[in-house]
């Protein structure tokens, strides 16, 4: 049997996956192929994120491309007398289209088959832990050019003309930052990279370190080299374990390849990397507090300029750049830039990496060119709303991130277009909301994050944040008053204009876009005391139709007050002053007597039936 | 030159990273501020300073932002303006606010009522910092009147647990300007800003108490805190001062320029003087920031002069009291009559102490504690090129690298400590030998803990740029070569140097190391040594310092003096050896701090002291002497530079000052030449006396003693008030020192956090059963 007719099993072990308990399959694989005898047939490795989040745990067996999704354990069995010994792959595990189709290649999946992987092509193909595997797909090639071929001021040039913008989420030019870095007087400089990725929701960072680290290490020494750093800083959350262990490998396998340390690759450039645990505040990851961090100090940002190319860390000029801006860079290198720049749009080119969350039907990991509109996104890729429900807002860039309705689902995807959309590209946060949502409730959500995430250091963002907070728990709450909306609007440019950081100066962007966008949601809160989504509790009311109720005690049994009330065989009613509005009652009502509605606490109907005991 | 526009107004300046604000500054343009503080870096936090600057975005600080040339600043639009002031109803929503916005705050202001306690929720008079707050200022100046926003104060419990300052965070506005001056200015980090959101507040790492955390108790939080968030307990409620007196504190060697605020003629506070103010630039340590009102307001004072009458000691008149003494002195015999001065008094007071000893008793035992060590300093420095060394600290920033030998300085002298921290900050190398704390552990470059003896051996082959240096690995040896190889070195030396075999050796050998341009700092324990020891009061020392061997010096004085006992005599160890043998007649001691112990057998004890001591019960007179906020004179300060002690407070009862005592004491015995009316007049006679001393031959007389009961060798006394004995909290602070000071263990921050998780689970273990 030769090499090539190996049956590669690819088992997912990215976030997704992982917590969908897809260490056990691997065991149960490994397990079953040894007893089996198929050691020498059958190749089992684990992967990074694999991408199609929603299916988890999902495998992947090459070289035919199958793609086998919810792998359950008991699916192992079969797979393996089926699959691997009578060569007939199990069909019942293939991705179901909406539409009811099986689909046996993830290539032709929808998910797969819209994206274009640039940074995440790696990621599920190759063993992250196996640097031969990396080298394998051309891994190194680029910092191999740079190192061999390029002087440093060339390869700043090559990112330059390739258009590159920070993917932290700023989108500052990376090439015009190297440069800045490069031309900075003093002989000590430093390169980072930012692996901090704070934003709750978001796993683009992490899921590329732990699926493909090397690209990004590559990255890290070609910026050193082109700056001209000795040394470098991986600072990365603490959080991530799974992230610091695949580093950690990555770095010693690199090291032993003379990727970095003394004279790499036989040059006269030599390189230090670091790596540093973040305490895993969200503020850490902005740049200055990170190296304040780093330095030993509270993460608390300080007011640039300096820059950091100008005096950065231990006051030396510093070069920081994003996981995904860095594994780009690599590419770059290695393809060159003008391949690099025929890719997305002018002013943004390359690809977008977004988290795709919320109510979508395909969750995962997403890279699609520069330019490409919210609909491709969310649609075509991510196949729809869930349960057919009515697209309402997405919500781009993480907490500090905007809110834009459906209205806005052409606009094409790049760092400007969001911006001037009031949403911004952020670190790569996409959340997804259908009608069930209010947003004054999501902005509320949102700014709470970043209201317990301030650092505290200047008042604007710690108090401002805190005053908005209260003004939106006022309106979620009934009590909201005229001017309440005026009031906000202020204190959010009072907290845009003050701060000092970009934490405070785009924690108001939730609140921002949704009164943009959304403002009669809002008015409708204020002016009518009601919930449009019937989300905010205060404003919504739980009562029983009587006409419908069957008597069969469902409601009285879960209702964790006693609010629901009756007898066997009696009408039940919800006595009000009890109900804490939990909305259990309203879940488990049986479908065919559908007798507990949800209705504005203040409308005629809740009057009638409600005010009736 | 560079040109900047500033509101309309052409401004040139120097372009030499100064930022926007500076600019401002300079030419009289107020830009309002709250964390900025001219001794710290910036900070851009409070953001009151934020500016509009053409061709950059957004609002930024004019106290972070370089000025650079042709920028144009607007300071004060309306759209800043707003913005301002919305930021500060942000703040006010934190802060007890009513005194901002009090319809009575013209009144108040006048007339300045004393503190009535309203509810801590007002924040009105419950706040110390009424008349200086610097919030207050702000708010004025943008016109605000009314709040926005519904007050929520933080409800935090006044922290009171720790000794001598009360710390209300309620009135916090989160400046940092306190944990920045701990960090960066005095290298301690005691404190952070601990959780975050708008739960951000000032604390210590892991919320131990301070004494836990490191603090020494310096004060420089509470200086730069511009609420009143932070305050001396002492002072905390006295009101406005009658009036606010800059003298000097000689509770140590540096002489800190200190403002005392007085009321009622009495010491009620004292605060560090100036930042512009040498030698201490608005710093001070724990004794003369929270222990001189405590001091010299002791209830216990000696209030009239006293003589042992049946047995009893009875209060008598000035006249009487004198007249016995100077019967006593009179009819003494001159040799058996000792003079125990105190390092503590002025350089005048110390002078005609002498004089009274040499010319009036014609005795020549004249000593005083502690000595010898500014008499080892003269002798082995006796050259000028060599003396020259001793420069003013300011001269740190001179030199390449520093080396400590002979005490840990951040203990006795903090305000040097503080002047040393910002070189090493710096990246300046610091070399320890010998006693190290929890400070200077994490300061040095290298600590060698050789002690006693062997630091001889150390220096010597040191200043031979040897690599043999006992006590230190290959490592430690070579860095230390590496080090003291290059450039000029700054030299800090304590008086543990005595323990040396020959200490003149020793600092003969630091001398050398520093090179022609080092400089030398002799960290004199006790206060005016270098002011007595001008006066000479040594046996083998006249005033000026020289040496009794030295000719001109002698008929100098003699000339002066019109005659005199200006032959060598007995020092302190031989007075009390005498004693003990019953071959001393008589003692007048002016240094309750010195132990009585030995000196029993002498039938007639003279003690001059503003305090009682053990003395008290062994003389036949006390006479009773004021304290140094109660005289004038001048105190010599480390640096040998004159500082000038002045009279500010009225003193108990009828205590006079030192000299007036012994000038009066010199008339009475009949020698001519103590008429002297002020302390000029004897600083002026003084200074006619030049230093002429004889090299080296400095002999080790005793060992050199730790003054301390409880194995601290660092336990503060004044003229015989045991200052901890009489200050709790000081007390506590200094027993809490050795435990503070063991070294840190190398443990990593995750070991520690799992030991201390470790600890509280057993804790509560130990609470549920
Ligand atoms: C509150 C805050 C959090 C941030 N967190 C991250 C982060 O987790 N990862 C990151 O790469 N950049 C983060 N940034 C952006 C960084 O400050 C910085 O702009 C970025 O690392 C620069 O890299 P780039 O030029 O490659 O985008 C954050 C910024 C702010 C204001
Ligand atoms: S904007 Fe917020 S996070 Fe940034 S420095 Fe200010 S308080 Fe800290
Ligand atoms: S008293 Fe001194 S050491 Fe203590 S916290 Fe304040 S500044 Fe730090
Ligand atoms: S205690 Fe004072 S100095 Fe410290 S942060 Fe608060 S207001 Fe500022
Ligand atoms: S350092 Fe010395 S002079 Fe200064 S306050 Fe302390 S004791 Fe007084
Ligand atoms: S003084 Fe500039 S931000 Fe506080």
């Amino acid at each position: 049997m030769t090499e090539s007719e190996k049956i590669e099993v690819l088992v997912c072990l990215g976030t997704g996956c992982e917590s969908a308990k897809s260490d056990l399959l691997y065991d149960k694989l490994a397990e079953q192929v040894k007893k089996k005898k198929l050691g020498d047939k059958v190749e089992i490795t684990r992967i990074g994120c694999h991408g199609l989040c929603q299916q988890a745990p999902v495998i992947a067996i090459e070289p035919e491309g199958l793609f086998y999704c919810q792998v359950g354990d008991d699916d192992i069995a079969e797979i393996v007398t089926s699959h691997f010994i009578k060569g007939e792959p199990v069909e019942r595990l293939y991705y179901e289209s909406p539409e009811g189709e099986r689909i046996p290649h993830y290539k032709d999946i929808p998910f797969y088959s819209k994206q274009h992987r640039v940074v995440l092509k790696n990621s599920g193909h190759i063993d992250p832990g196996s640097i031969d595997d990396y080298l394998a797909v051309g891994g190194y090639k680029g910092l191999e050019r740079a190192l061999k071929e390029m002087s440093p001021e060339e390869v700043v040039d090559e990112v330059l003309n390739s258009g590159l913008r920070g993917r932290g989420g700023a989108g500052f030019p990376a090439g015009l930052k190297w440069k800045l870095g490069r031309n900075a007087p003093g002989h000590k400089k430093y390169a980072i990279c930012n692996a901090d990725e704070g934003d709750p929701g978001a796993f683009m960072d992490g899921s590329i370190l732990v699926a493909d680290p090397h690209s990004v290490l590559e990255g890290l020494s070609i910026c050193a080299y082109a700056i001209g750093a000795d040394e470098a800083y991986v600072y990365v959350r603490h959080e991530y374990p799974a992230a610091v262990a695949s580093l950690k490998k990555a770095l010693k396998d690199s090291y032993e390849r003379e990727f970095w340390g003394e004279s790499i690759l036989g040059s006269k450039f030599s390189l230090q990397i670091h790596l540093m645990e973040g305490a895993g505040a969200f503020v850490c990851g902005e740049e200055t507090a990170l190296m304040a961090s780093i330095e030993g100090r509270r993460g608390m940002p300080r007011p640039r300029p300096p820059f950091p190319t100008e005096s950065g860390l231990w006051g030396k000029p510093t070069v920081i750049n994003n996981v995904k801006s860095l594994a780009n860079a690599s590419v770059i290198l290695r393809e060159g830039w003008e391949w690099f720049k025929s890719i997305g749009t002018e002013g943004s080119p390359g690809t977008a990496i977004f988290s795709l969350t919320g109510k979508v039907r395909n969750t995962g990991l997403v890279e699609v060119p520069m330019g490409a509109t919210l609909r491709n996104i969310i649609f075509d890729v991510g196949g729809g709303v869930k349960e057919d429900r009515t697209f309402k807002a997405v919500q781009t860039g993480g907490p500090a991130g905007g809110c834009l309705p459906a209205e806005k689902l052409d606009l094409p995807v790049d760092f400007d277009s969001l911006r001037e959309a009031g949403a911004i590209m952020g670190s790569g946060g996409m959340i997804v909301m259908d009608e069930t949502t209010c947003m004054v409730d999501v902005a509320r959500y949102f700014l709470s994050f970043t209201q317990q995430e301030s650092c505290g250091k200047c008042t604007p963002c710690r108090m401002g944040t805190l005053q908005m907070l209260r003004i939106l728990d006022k309106i979620r709450e009934g009590r909201g008053e005229d001017g309440d909306i005026e009031k906000l609007l202020e204190l959010c440019d009072t907290v845009v204009n003050g701060s000092l950081c970009g934490l405070g100066q785009n924690a108001p962007n939730p609140v921002l876009t949704t009164i943009e966008y959304f403002r009669d949601e809002y008015e409708a809160h204020v002016k009518d005391n009601t919930c449009p989504a019937m989300v905010c509790k205060e404003l919504v009311k739980f009562v029983i139709d009587p006409e419908k109720c069957t008597a069969c005690g469902a409601c009285k049994r879960i209702c964790p007050t006693g609010a629901a009330q009756g007898k066997k065989d009696v009408i039940h009613h919800i006595q009000q002053d009890l109900c804490i509005k939990c909305g259990a009652c309203y879940e488990v009502c049986p479908p065919k007597a559908d007798a507990v509605m949800k209705i504005p606490a203040h409308s005629e109907l809740a009057r009638e039936i409600g005010g009736a005991k | 030159m560079a040109t900047i526009f500033i509101d309309g107004r052409k401004i040139e300046f120097e372009e030499k990273g100064k930022t926007i604000l500076d600019v401002a500054r300079e030419s009289g343009i107020y830009i309002p501020t709250l964390c900025d503080h001219d001794e710290l870096e910036s900070h851009g936090g409070c953001r009151m300073c934020i500016v509009e600057v053409e061709g950059m975005r957004g609002f930024p600080p004019a106290c972070t932002t370089a000025a650079k040339d042709g920028m144009e600043v607007k300071t004060a639009t309306d759209n800043l303006m707003t913005l301002k002031r919305n930021i500060m109803q942000l703040l006010l929503m934190e802060h007890p606010s009513a005194c901002m916005v009090c319809a009575e705050q013209e009144g108040c202001n006048k007339y300045r009522p004393d503190p009535y306690k309203a509810g801590r929720v007002t924040g009105c008079t419950t706040c110390p910092n009424r008349y200086t707050c610097q919030l207050r200022e702000v708010v004025e100046f943008l016109g605000i009147k009314d709040l926005d926003y519904l007050p929520g104060y933080k409800e935090i419990d006044v922290e009171r647990e720790d000794p001598f300052f009360d710390r209300d965070y309620n009135l916090c506005i989160l400046c940092a300007r306190c944990i920045r001056v701990c960090d960066d200015v005095r290298g301690t980090s005691a404190i952070t800003f601990v959780k975050r959101g708008h739960e951000t507040r000032v604390d210590t790492s892991f919320g131990v108490s301070h004494i836990d955390s490191g603090c020494w108790f310096c004060g420089a939080c509470i200086d730069v805190c511009p609420t009143g968030s932070l305050k001396p307990r002492m002072t905390k409620w006295t009101g406005a001062p009658d009036s606010v007196e800059e003298s000097t504190c000689v509770l140590c060697s540096m002489g800190c320029q200190t403002q005392f605020t007085i009321k009622w003629e009495r010491v009620m506070g004292s605060e560090p003087g100036a930042l512009e103010s040498a030698p201490n630039h608005g710093h001070m340590c724990v004794l003369g920031r929270f222990c001189i009102p405590s001091l010299v307001n002791a209830p216990d004072r000696i209030k009239s002069p006293h003589l042992r009458k049946e047995g009893d000691s009875v209060p008598v008149s000035w006249e009487e009291a004198l007249g016995e003494v100077s019967r006593l002195l009179k009819e003494a015999s001159p040799e058996r009559v000792g003079f125990l001065g105190s390092p503590q008094m002025s350089s005048e007071s110390a002078y005609v102490f002498h004089k009274l000893a040499r010319a009036g008793v014609k005795s020549p035992n004249v000593d005083f504690q502690g000595s010898d060590f500014p008499a080892l300093i003269h002798k082995e420095l006796a050259v000028d090129q060599d003396f020259a060394r001793i420069r003013e600290l300011d001269y740190l920033k001179e030199v390449d690298w520093i080396i400590s030998v002979g005490g840990d300085f951040v203990k006795d002298h903090q305000v040097v400590a503080k002047k040393v921290y910002k070189e090493v900050r710096q990246g300046k190398p610091l070399i320890v030998i010998g006693d190290a704390g929890a400070n200077l552990h994490r300061w040095s470059t290298v600590h060698v803990s050789v002690q006693g003896k062997d630091i001889q051996k150390l220096l010597i082959n040191l200043a031979e740029h040897s690599k043999k240096i006992p006590g230190t690995s290959y490592t430690q040896a070579q860095q230390l070569v590496e080090i003291t190889g290059k450039g000029k070195g700054a030299v800090l030396v304590g008086p543990r140097i005595l323990e040396s075999i020959e200490p003149g050796l020793s600092l003969r050998a630091l001398v050398r190391l520093a090179g022609v341009d080092g400089a030398l700092f002799p960290l004199f324990p006790l206060g005016n040594e270098a002011g007595v020891i001008k006066a000479g009061l040594r046996p083998e020392m006249l005033p000026g310092p020289a040496s009794i061997t030295v000719k001109e010096a002698k008929a100098l004085l003699e000339k002066a003096w019109g005659g005199g006992n200006l032959s060598d005599g007995l020092h302190l160890v031989e007075m009390r050896q005498k004693a003990q043998k019953g071959e001393l007649d008589m003692l007048y001691i002016a240094d309750g701090s010195i132990s009585p112990e030995g000196f029993e057998k002498i039938p007639t004890i003279i003690y001059q002291s503003p305090y009682p001591s053990e003395w008290s019960d062994m003389a036949s007179v006390i006479l009773p002497s004021t304290t140094f906020v109660e005289e004038s004179g001048t105190f010599i300060n480390l640096e040998l530079k004159p500082l000038k002690m002045k009279p500010i407070a009225k003193a108990p009862g009828t205590a006079r000052q030192d000299w007036q005592i012994f000038a009066e004491l010199g008339r009475l015995i009949g020698t001519d030449g103590f008429d002297h009316q002020t302390s000029e007049d004897i600083w002026e006679e003084l200074s006619h006396f030049t230093r002429s001393i004889e090299v080296g031959g400095q002999k080790r007389r005793a060992s050199w003693k730790p003054a301390s009961k409880e194995k601290n060798d660092w336990y503060p006394r004044y003229r015989g008030a045991v200052i901890p004995e009489r200050i709790e909290d000081l007390a506590t602070f200094i027993k809490a020192l050795p435990r503070r000071d063991t070294p840190l263990s190398d443990e990593t921050l995750d070991e520690l956090v799992k030991r201390v998780q470790k600890e509280h689970a057993s804790r509560a273990k130990e609470v549920v059963s």
